[in-house]
């Protein structure tokens, strides 16, 4: 049973990137409706959801992707146009796709109708469309002169038909009197005998082939008496009889035994395939999607890299292992130094060489290039861009560049948030930018770089940029700056992201900018990392995001304060000094003079509540968080070291200044300082001070 | 879900005067008491965390968790490691007690139901209360008792409030 | 296994729940059946149709003796099933 899933899950991740792949390939059918290329990628997309879905139990998807193969069938026959109405049916159906993958059975009430939405939008485009013939008119000329056409009925009888002691059968009959009739009938939803115990509930429907000399109104009129109790649909396929083809009538027969209904979509796509065919030549026509024009494919990668699939849970073990093997090495180390065996330590070095290369080997498998967000960047810009009836274009460079794969999963959500402030706020309409002498396309560029051992992503566009002065003047009226100071422009625009500034409802006529910011930085901090922004005013704005490239190893100091050892990150520390003539003196508040500056402190021993001795000479940290400098005094500073950073755990999630733990080399735990809450913390403590004081 | 054992073997400990099972399948092993470090602004009943084989073990001190006085270790203090469920999450969790003693049979018969003394949650951590020969075992629904963040007072639900009604 | 004959005169709604009741065995579609009627309407249509649905999923035998003109009206209404006419 359990292979049964891993089957379940292969198709689930294989469908995912098609379906990735198939949004890929309609961005560039946006940008040019008419590349044959990208229509037959779509098509074989699709052609291969269908059938893969089919047979791992996804009916609907398989069944939804049939339609949509129709669809473009014709358009890459030529029979039909493809419109904007279509793209813009064909990228919901993507995400319908993905709703159908997550819910096959569509248990979900909201599924459910969105999925009839969905195929009544399907519906419409063919019946507009020239459904078999290309002279075809459709049924707009309903009430024209009859000739002897094709058309498909779906007849369903609501679920108190018997109920009202109608009976159908004679209707269906006197239907047969008209012309030529096939019935399928679809008994999928008759229940089991079990369950049947309604008999007046009634569940058959039919689909009708009729061959008549008649309109569509004529028609109709056979079911007047029944009018209320049932639900009838019309289609015309055609305006001649097609049932010479025998390929149709065999799978009319063929359809019958099945009992399951009869598509119109499928019996136009036979006929399509068949009607100039014999009958040697319908495996080729069944095979040929799949061989076609490989090396034209339009989204090809150039390079093409091999890869495994391997399943995330395995990836984490692994690292699991290298960072125990990691651990179990460094206390290796701890014995093999105070050991003379010349050849023990020549073995321990080796090992440690071995056990370096291996954990960085290891982590560079978890790390992804940033180019999988891609499709979701455009789709996401393509959306916006359409919806304000901008015109927008994204251009990337450096999407190459690795991040670990949850570091990615993070970045997104502050990432489109971004963009979407870009679009809404940076980038004006054509008009505005023609009027300004800009293209009317506005351009958003995201860059991506490496940075010692963080990742840059930055994200610039051509828009109005931020209006400085009008910035400056509301932050005076909050209250961040006293009206005559002296701000700096980089402060300026640091205000954007405090969280009073950016939450006024007045913020779209001041910088264009801002809704969310604070929301950006704060997910940025949270992964050791940092937002900032640079403007123009009527240039362009650019938002740089900082990250680490990874999260669970740490650049930190290695400290001890009453007998503990700690870790404080690097990227907050701005300098160390040692305090030889330190008293306690309560009275004053907390602060020390270092190098001419008053800086207040934090000392660690109050943290961990302990009173014994501390050392005659402490020490004192500095650390810089935003534009904030304070000190934590400590005991002792030991040196750098390259953490491997492990979770507390559950138990501990409510404690604020710890962010998580490692082991040193002789086994000892040593915490890591949560620098951002503890200064946070402090803040709100000084203000509360000040605010009673006052 | 039931607490009790699937194959009725319990692991007895003691705490103080107290004697209490928890079922094998939710033990891991035991350890000896080796460095603990303390994690600030925890609760008093969280001793720390100690390093088991490279990861972070949390150790609950277990007699100020049950309302006891807390001692000093002695030779026969360990800490055994349980696996408990919080929150949907599966994880371990080390317990100090005095001594453990051995893995008893005790059948789901054997478990007599706790008394009901009128406060809602203190009765929810224990199953029951069995007889073992002369002996009275507390029972204990680990996940319960080592998931919230309350301490309980064993003490009203000790076995000699039962001897004396 | 010789098949089981059911006699019912017309196949409709009221006959149905008699049916049911008297009919357990065959309810389970594990026993092969003839199925003898002389008409047949909407209602009893459907139930053909379901009775159908569970032969076919056991597999057992399923037949139908019927006048000529239920006949064809079964078979034109597409439901395809193994049918006698009725001597």
């Amino acid at each position: 049973m359990k292979l049964q899933n891993d089957q379940i899950n292969l198709f689930l991740d294989e469908a995912s990137e098609l379906i990735e792949s198939m949004e890929k390939t309609l961005l560039i059918l946006d940008e040019n409706p008419k590349n044959k290329t990208a229509i037959h990628d779509f098509f074989r997309g699709m052609h291969t959801l269908k059938g893969s879905s089919s047979m791992f139990g996804y009916p609907h998807l398989s069944d939804f992707a049939h339609h949509f193969e129709s669809i473009y069938d014709l358009i890459r026959n030529d029979e039909l146009d493809l419109n904007k109405t279509i793209l813009t049916a064909s990228f919901s159906s993507i995400d319908h796709f993905r709703i159908l993958l997550s819910d096959a059975a569509l248990q979900d009430i909201h599924h459910q109708k969105e999925h009839e939405a969905r195929v009544k939008e399907l519906n419409s485009i063919l019946k507009v469309s020239s459904v078999i013939e290309k002279k075809e008119t459709s049924l707009f000329d309903e009430d024209d002169e009859p000739t002897e056409s094709t058309w498909h009925l779906n007849l369903i009888l609501k679920q108190d038909f018997y109920s009202k002691e109608i009976d159908v059968l004679p209707v269906l009959e006197s239907l047969q009197s008209l012309g030529t009739c096939s019935f399928v009938i679809n008994d999928s939803e008759v229940p089991e005998f079990n369950e049947f115990y309604d008999a007046f509930d009634c569940k058959i429907s039919w689909d009708i082939i009729l061959v008549i000399d008649a309109t569509e109104t004529t028609i109709r009129e056979q079911f007047i008496f029944v009018d209320e109790e049932i639900e009838l649909e019309i289609i015309k396929l055609s305006s001649r009889n097609v049932l010479d083809n025998s390929y149709l009538v065999n799978f009319i027969e063929a359809k019958k035994e099945a009992s399951k209904g009869l598509q119109p979509f499928e019996f136009i796509q036979l006929h399509e395939e068949t009607k100039n065919k014999k009958a040697e030549d319908i495996h080729a026509l069944e095979t040929e999607p799949d061989s076609e024009e490989d090396d034209h494919s339009a989204s090809k990668n150039v390079e093409t890299m091999s890869s495994i699939r391997v399943h995330v849970q395995k990836l984490d073990t692994l690292l699991s292992l290298v960072s125990e093997l990691v651990t179990a090495q460094a206390r290796l180390n701890v014995f093999i130094d105070t050991s003379s065996n010349n050849d023990l330590q020549e073995v321990a070095e080796d090992i440690e060489k071995i056990t370096r290369r291996l954990r960085e080997n290891a982590f560079s498998i978890s790390m992804v290039p940033l180019s999988t967000m891609e499709t979701r960047f455009q789709r996401l810009v393509r959306d916006i861009s359409s919806n304000q009836h901008k015109k927008v274009q994204l251009i990337s460079s450096g999407l190459d560049t690795e991040l670990e794969k949850s570091l990615i999963e993070r970045l997104t959500p502050p990432l489109l948030h971004v963009f979407r402030n870009a679009v809404d706020h940076g980038i004006e309409t054509p008009e505005i930018r023609k009027a300004k002498g800009k293209p009317e396309v506005g351009t958003i560029l995201i860059n991506a770089l490496y940075s010692g051992a963080h990742v840059m992503v930055e994200i610039s566009d051509d828009g109005n940029g931020i209006d400085l002065e009008k910035v400056k003047q509301k932050a005076i009226s909050k209250g961040f700056f006293k009206a005559d100071a002296a701000v700096s422009e980089n402060e300026i625009l640091d205000i954007l992201f405090k969280p009073g500034f950016s939450t006024s409802e007045t913020i779209t006529d001041v910088s264009g900018r801002g809704v969310g910011m604070d929301v950006v930085r704060t997910a940025l901090n949270q992964m050791r990392g940092d937002a900032t922004i640079e403007s123009k005013a009527g240039e362009g704005t650019k938002i740089s995001l900082r990250l680490p490239l990874t999260l669970s190893i740490l650049d930190g100091l290695l400290v001890s304060s009453a007998n503990q050892k700690f870790i404080i990150p690097l990227q907050f520390l701005d300098k160390c000094y040692e305090i030889p003539n330190f008293t306690r003196n309560n009275a004053k508040d907390d602060i020390l003079i270092i190098e001419g500056e008053q800086i207040p402190y934090i000392d660690l021993r109050d943290l961990l509540e302990d009173s014994t001795n501390r050392p005659i000479i402490p020490s004192l940290v500095m650390i810089r968080f935003q534009q904030t400098k304070v000190g934590i005094l400590i005991d002792h500073i030991i040196g750098e070291h390259q953490a491997v950073v492990k979770s507390l755990g559950t138990l501990f999630r409510k404690v604020q200044s710890i962010s998580g733990a490692t082991i040193l080399g002789d086994g000892e735990i040593a915490l890591i300082l949560d620098v951002n809450k503890i200064i946070t913390e402090y803040v709100t403590l000084t203000n509360l001070k000040k605010e009673v004081l006052i | 879900m039931s607490a009790l054992s699937s194959s009725n073997s319990y692991l007895t400990c003691k705490l103080d005067k107290e004697l209490f099972a928890i079922p094998v399948e939710q033990v891991i092993e035991i350890i000896e008491v080796s460095v603990i470090t303390k994690i600030p602004q925890t609760p008093v009943f969280i001793r720390g965390v100690t390093n088991l084989r490279g990861n972070i073990l949390p150790v609950i001190e277990t007699r100020t968790k049950f309302a006891m006085d807390k001692i000093k270790d002695t030779i026969d203090t360990c800490i055994v490691v349980l696996s408990v469920v919080v929150e949907n999450d599966e994880i371990q969790v080390g317990i100090v007690v005095d001594q453990v003693l051995e893995v008893a049979n005790i059948e789901p018969n054997q478990i007599k139901p706790k008394p009901n003394i009128g406060r809602k949650y203190s009765n929810d951590y224990i199953i029951g209360i069995a007889q073992v020969g002369e002996e009275f075992i507390l029972v204990l629904d680990v996940n319960r008792v080592f998931s919230n963040d309350e301490i309980i007072n064993l003490a009203e639900l000790s076995t000699e409030e039962l001897t004396v009604s | 296994m010789k098949p089981t004959e059911i006699v019912i005169e017309e196949l409709n709604n009221s006959t149905i729940s008699e049916f049911l009741q008297q009919n357990e065995e065959i309810l389970s579609g594990q026993i092969p059946i003839i199925l003898q009627f002389e008409s047949i309407d909407g209602s009893g249509f459907q139930l053909l149709v379901s009775l159908k649905k569970l032969y076919q999923s056991t597999g057992s035998a399923f037949h139908i003796s019927s006048s000529k003109q239920t006949l064809d009206q079964i078979r034109l209404l597409g439901l395809e099933m193994s049918m006698e006419e009725m001597k």
